[in-house]
């Protein structure tokens, strides 16, 4: 009798061990490849969106703020915030040449980013007691990418003020 | 006289060899996946959009009732404040407008050692927002804020 070769069983159980195997190898080169394409593009939405969030975020921190307009500018998303110490601050979305711009920093989006939602509204409420805030501004300009759907990588800016001391009740950012 | 080829392994030891192999490979993907949750998870914590949203939270509480919270605390391990008690705070209803405005899921006030007192489950606080308070360590005094955001998102901030 020739006692070469696998029996049946040897062959099956062999098999199957390998294709175990080689499934978690497999798995773990796919996650390990889909981190490194993404993780570069992701990286570099969230480094825009820090600075973005950041320039806007300090200076109303920083300063108090007595006003803010439309621009004149009628191509462009535009406003004007002007503080007490009399310094103004521009805020321009730019959709057609994927850039916003915030005071002297003009960035650009990142490769295949683009922008969603533009808006800003005021909510004022009543029978809040004096010398508190008691109207909430809200800055919503998304930035989308379509590697990362339902993620958004844009400024949501959210200011409170005193309407006695800043008379702002409606805003038209468009 | 028949020869005995003694060459090769015996199925038995192949298994034992497979399984071993396989043992270590499945505690290595476990691991490996442990620190790719880890990864994605670091994207969610302490953006920087958030931590200016959640100094707006800090504001609001720093004008309306946040010494009636460190009050309460002698007696809570955290108070949640997701639906602006009257208990607590004044101006419920700006409250509210701004916690909708912010974004806001659920917000809670504790002082910053909050992860050593929390029990593993605690059925009022959410399992992602448990899993943040107990790997943010980033506060070593003092009170704070744990906000999860509607886009499952987290932040931390230290409250004067």
């Amino acid at each position: 009798m020739n006692n070469k070769g696998f029996t049946m069983v040897e062959l099956i159980v062999s098999f199957m061990l390998t294709s175990i195997i080689v499934i978690i190898l497999v798995q773990i080169i796919i996650n390990l490849k889909e981190i490194y394409e993404y993780s570069d593009v992701k990286t570099e939405l969230l480094t825009k969106q820090a600075t973005i969030s950041n320039r806007i975020n300090e200076q109303l921190l920083n300063k108090q703020l007595s006003n803010i307009e439309e621009c004149d500018d009628i191509v462009n998303y535009c406003l004007n915030f002007m503080f007490t110490d009399g310094s103004m601050t521009k805020l321009i979305v730019d959709t057609s040449n994927q850039t916003i711009t915030i005071g002297n920093d003009k960035i650009k989006l990142a490769d295949d980013s683009y922008f969603g939602k533009i808006d800003a509204s005021i909510t004022p409420l009543a029978n809040v007691a004096e010398n508190k805030n008691d109207s909430i501004l809200k800055i919503q300009v998304d930035i989308e990418h379509d590697y990362f759907e339902d993620q958004n990588f844009g400024l949501y800016l959210v200011y409170q003020y005193d309407y006695q001391k800043m008379n702002l009740s409606y805003l038209n950012f468009g | 006289m028949k020869k005995i080829n003694n060459k090769g392994f015996m199925l038995v030891e192949t298994l034992v060899c497979a399984t071993f192999i396989v043992g270590i490979l499945i505690v290595v993907y476990v691991q490996f996946r442990n620190i790719d949750q880890s990864y994605e998870d670091s994207f969610k914590y302490n953006t920087v959009n958030n931590l200016y949203l959640a100094n707006q939270a800090r504001i609001y509480l720093n004008e309306n009732g946040l010494e009636n919270l460190k009050t309460a605390l002698t007696n809570n391990d955290y108070i949640d404040i997701t639906t602006c008690p009257a208990a607590y705070l004044e101006e419920v209803n700006y409250c509210k407008q701004l916690f909708l405005d912010l974004n806001i899921k659920q917000i809670i006030f504790s002082e910053y050692d909050l992860k050593d007192k929390l029990q593993e489950q605690d059925n009022n606080l959410s399992l992602e927002l448990l899993t943040f308070i107990q790997r943010v360590n980033l506060i070593d005094e003092g009170y704070v804020i744990y906000i999860e955001f509607n886009d499952d998102t987290y932040a931390i901030l230290k409250v004067f």
